[in-house]
């Protein structure tokens, strides 16, 4: 799925200290279409962001001078600009304490150039106003979501109230990782963030309706120790 | 003398069951000082007779010379039994020689060993005694009224008897003499006179008397005897239990301790052990003496002359406590100090602490070059093991920036490269950077296992997305290999940390993958059964050489037949990670052929339901 909703060149800003690390991104992102900026700080990065307007913003966390969940937080004060974090740091508590502060997405470094382009279109996509008869495809599945209905194969498939919320929740935000707590918080309310079982069982069973091969899930994708990821077919 | 034939010297004492007064108490004590300080071994013995005594010791520490002196005393009695002694001795000693030279008359008043009065009983037992007596003899009035004026007498024995058993021998022998004038004055007739009126009477009172003082001597004798057998058990248990402990000790706090324990038990009294520490001298802290910096230096001075200081010693013996240097003949190690402010040292316990302190100074010794030799094999372990992996690191991180970077170049030169040859240079980059960032992913898990960091974060997960969310991470490092899972039909809820697990599960695939031929076929199975999670990788590769087994999860251990590409430190990391959980990893050789890792996670806890809906 291309960026073809906006007719205007999107916007980049690329806020890394390593130069190396910024001239990489700026040559990956200029021949991908995008008008690219950066910052080398997190003070300046916070500036660009406010002068700039970008439509999308790769954050690293390790800057030498603010703490990257600490620009996300001053970002997240008036914008809902969709942040990539980019970062070295691979542990998961990591990802999830920047999930939840407010990123869109986690990459880690070294990074495919591939896959950090697909995750800068679905932060982007996301923010895009939906389609009023909002149908997904993805391969041979199709979710009516105005109609609530799923189908696999033209056949409609009985999805139980809780498997339909989490699918909902998957499709809505395609190509985005969704973390453990914004799932249970949607689906089961705030006081259940902790039962991460209940979806380990859900996600099971849901896999079985709506993959092909439930023994090689395809289309939901576990992020190990952060949460789930639906990745359409193209 | 001794240094002339240049062998060891021993001073005796033969403790006999009769007590010494103060003076000569104080008096043996100063000579077997000073002969210690000459460079004795001092003996204790415990003999009623001199001669036996002195020959024992002689036999069980293979003497040659015997050295005694002439008694210079003036008195017959003296002279009588010095010479009586040297007699035995001479007759007895066998193929000892035996020297005798003249001894300096002492100084000062010596009382004749022979007559002197043993005061050693207190008052209290001799009133105790008396009393019995006079019980015994208003009992015998009524019982001479029935049976006539001579069993009293017998009365009278068994009572002096009897007292034997529960006093000392002072108070025996008066109870003896006592009883013997009432029998006379109250019973035999003429009564309420000291004359015996008939030959058969004087005899029997005769006869009496002797037997009442043999009896009392006799009874006190053996007494006094076992208390000398009681007090050498004591000793001996004491220092046995000394040298059981110590000999368990392996660092230098422990001996502290244990002599600190042990000593402040068996004297009842605080003990402090002063240590070098920053080459000065200080109190151990699990000393139970605190010492003043004037005690201190006392201290000092028995470590710095290696000679024992402070009370009861000739060195400083205004100081409170005494000091004992912790020595061997290699180095001094420290001073023992021993406080009894209201109580007397008696010559065995002296020796007893002589023993302990240099016991504990052998050990301290010991431990001291334990330590060392210790130190030096971890040194030279460590070196080898920072060789081995400066050069395992340079190889593996080198190896794919070389690819990385020719290809680089390569690229860089060929303007007229097909577009072919252009991919291929590409994906060497690609390859090479992968293997790369696994290299440091590799080294980084060490590190944190090495760090001792790793802490697992437990969770619910579903044991099959474990192993499919690892197989398609690995999808690319595994193309060449069918996998085949086994896995339960529904969710298996376990608890354990998924980044770790699936790190460990990813090597093990890895590992088999790397030492299999392509096309082999990896199983992977998982279930849980006795409370654990089981988890099993199984290849039908060439298997694990049995003689290797052991050592394959060794760090930086890699079989000799395994191909380019491995770190050695993959299955130390699964090792690790499992071993974090509390599990166990085992490997081993499949019938049939090829290796199977299987692991093992606890499952304490009761996977919790999950309601449909």
């Amino acid at each position: 799925m291309s960026n073809e909703a906006s007719k205007t060149t999107p916007v980049a800003l690329v806020i890394d200290d390593e130069p190396q690390i910024r001239r990489l991104l700026r040559v990956t992102l200029e021949a991908n279409g995008y008008r690219v900026f950066d910052a080398a700080t997190g003070q300046d990065g916070v500036a660009q962001a406010a002068q700039r307007r970008p439509d999308v913003v790769l954050l690293d966390l390790g800057l030498p001078d603010l703490e990257g969940t600490e620009v996300l937080k001053r970002l997240r004060e008036w914008s809902r600009v969709p942040v990539i974090v980019l970062s070295v740091r691979d542990r998961e508590d990591d990802k999830v304490a920047a999930l939840d502060a407010g990123a869109d997405d986690y990459v880690t470094k070294p990074f495919n150039s591939a896959e950090l382009l697909a995750r800068l279109r679905a932060a982007m996509r996301h923010v895009q106003p939906q389609g009023a008869d909002a149908i997904f495809r993805s391969g041979n599945l199709e979710v009516d979501l105005s109609k609530r209905i799923v189908r696999k194969s033209g056949k409609e498939v009985k999805l139980t109230p809780i498997e339909y919320s989490l699918l909902r929740l998957l499709v809505t935000h395609a190509g985005k990782v969704l973390t453990h707590r914004q799932l249970l918080s949607e689906v089961w309310g705030a006081k259940a963030v902790e039962q991460t079982h209940y979806l380990r069982v859900h996600i099971a069973h849901l896999r079985e309706k709506i993959e092909d091969d439930p023994s090689k899930p395809e289309l939901i994708i576990t992020e190990s120790g952060v949460g789930y990821r639906l990745i359409p077919k193209g | 003398m001794a240094d002339g034939l240049r062998c060891r010297w021993l001073a005796v004492h033969v403790e006999s069951s009769q007590s010494l007064t103060e003076a000569a108490q104080a008096q043996l004590e100063k000579n077997l000082s000073a002969a210690r300080e000459l460079g004795a071994e001092v003996v204790t013995t415990t003999d009623d007779d001199l001669v036996t005594g002195l020959l024992r010791v002689a036999r069980e520490q293979n003497v040659t010379q015997i050295i005694v002196g002439k008694p210079a005393g003036t008195g017959w009695l003296e002279w009588l039994h010095g010479d009586r002694l040297l007699k035995r001795l001479a007759r007895a000693s066998g193929d000892i020689d035996l020297h005798v030279v003249r001894a300096q008359k002492t100084s000062g008043t010596q009382t004749s060993r022979i007559w002197r009065p043993a005061f050693a009983s207190n008052f209290q037992q001799y009133m105790f005694a008396a009393g019995v007596v006079a019980a015994t003899g208003v009992l015998n009035l009524g019982l001479m009224a029935l049976a006539g004026p001579r069993v009293p007498g017998m009365v009278f024995l068994l009572a002096v008897v009897v007292l034997a058993l529960k006093v000392g021998r002072g108070p025996v022998l008066l109870a003896g003499a006592l009883s013997a004038l009432i029998w006379n004055y109250f019973f035999l007739p003429p009564r309420f006179t000291f004359i015996i009126s008939n030959v058969e009477d004087a005899i029997l009172f005769g006869t009496y008397f002797v037997v009442a003082l043999v009896l009392g001597q006799l009874v006190a004798c053996i007494r006094t005897q076992e208390q000398a057998e009681r007090r050498r058990e004591e000793r001996a248990v004491a220092l046995y239990a000394l040298t059981r402990d110590l000999a368990e000790a392996t660092s230098r706090d422990e001996v502290v301790w244990q002599l600190v324990s042990q000593v402040s038990r068996v004297f009842n009294a605080p003990v402090a052990i002063a240590l070098l520490m920053n080459d000065k001298l200080a109190a151990h802290p699990d000393s139970s003496l605190t010492l003043s910096e004037k005690e201190l230096s006392v201290a000092d001075w028995a470590f710095r002359q290696r000679k024992a200081a402070g009370r009861f010693t000739d060195n400083l013996p205004g100081a409170e406590a005494l000091y004992l240097p912790l020595a061997t003949e290699r180095k001094t190690f420290g001073v023992l100090a021993l406080s009894l402010p209201n109580k007397n040292l008696t010559l065995a316990q002296r020796d007893l602490l002589e023993t302990f302190a240099r016991q504990a100074a052998l050990i301290l010794d010991r431990v001291e070059l334990r330590n060392a030799t210790e130190q030096t094999r971890l040194l030279a372990e460590s070196e080898k093991f920072s060789r081995t992996l400066l050069n395992s690191i340079s190889h593996e991180l080198r190896t794919p920036l070389a690819a990385s970077t020719s290809a680089a170049a390569a690229l860089a030169a060929a303007e007229a490269a097909t577009p072919e040859q252009r991919r291929e240079l590409i994906g060497e980059i690609q390859e090479a950077n992968a293997r790369l960032n696994r290299v440091v992913g590799n080294l980084l898990d060490v590190a944190r296992l090495e760090s001792g960091k790793v802490r697992p974060r437990l969770d619910w997960h579903d044991a099959r997305d474990l192993v499919q969310t690892t197989l398609r991470e690995l999808q690319r490092e595994l193309a060449a290999h069918p996998v085949k899972t086994e896995l339960p039909a529904e969710p298996l809820l376990v608890r354990l940390d998924i980044s770790l697990m699936q790190h460990a599960l990813a090597n093990l695939l890895l590992n088999s993958a790397n030492h299999t031929p392509a096309g082999t076929l990896i199983e992977v199975q998982v279930k849980v059964a006795d409370g654990n999670l089981v988890l099993s990788v199984a290849d039908r590769g060439s298997g694990i050489p049995p003689e290797l087994l052991p050592r394959i999860f060794d760090k930086f251990f890699r079989a000799p037949t395994a191909p380019t590409g491995g770190s050695g430190l993959g299955l130390t990391i699964v090792k690790g990670f499992v071993e974090a959980h509390g599990g166990i990893i085992t490997a081993a050789n499949r019938p049939g052929g090829g290796a199977v890792f299987t692991l093992r996670v606890p499952q304490p806890d009761k996977p919790p339901t999950v309601e449909p809906g």
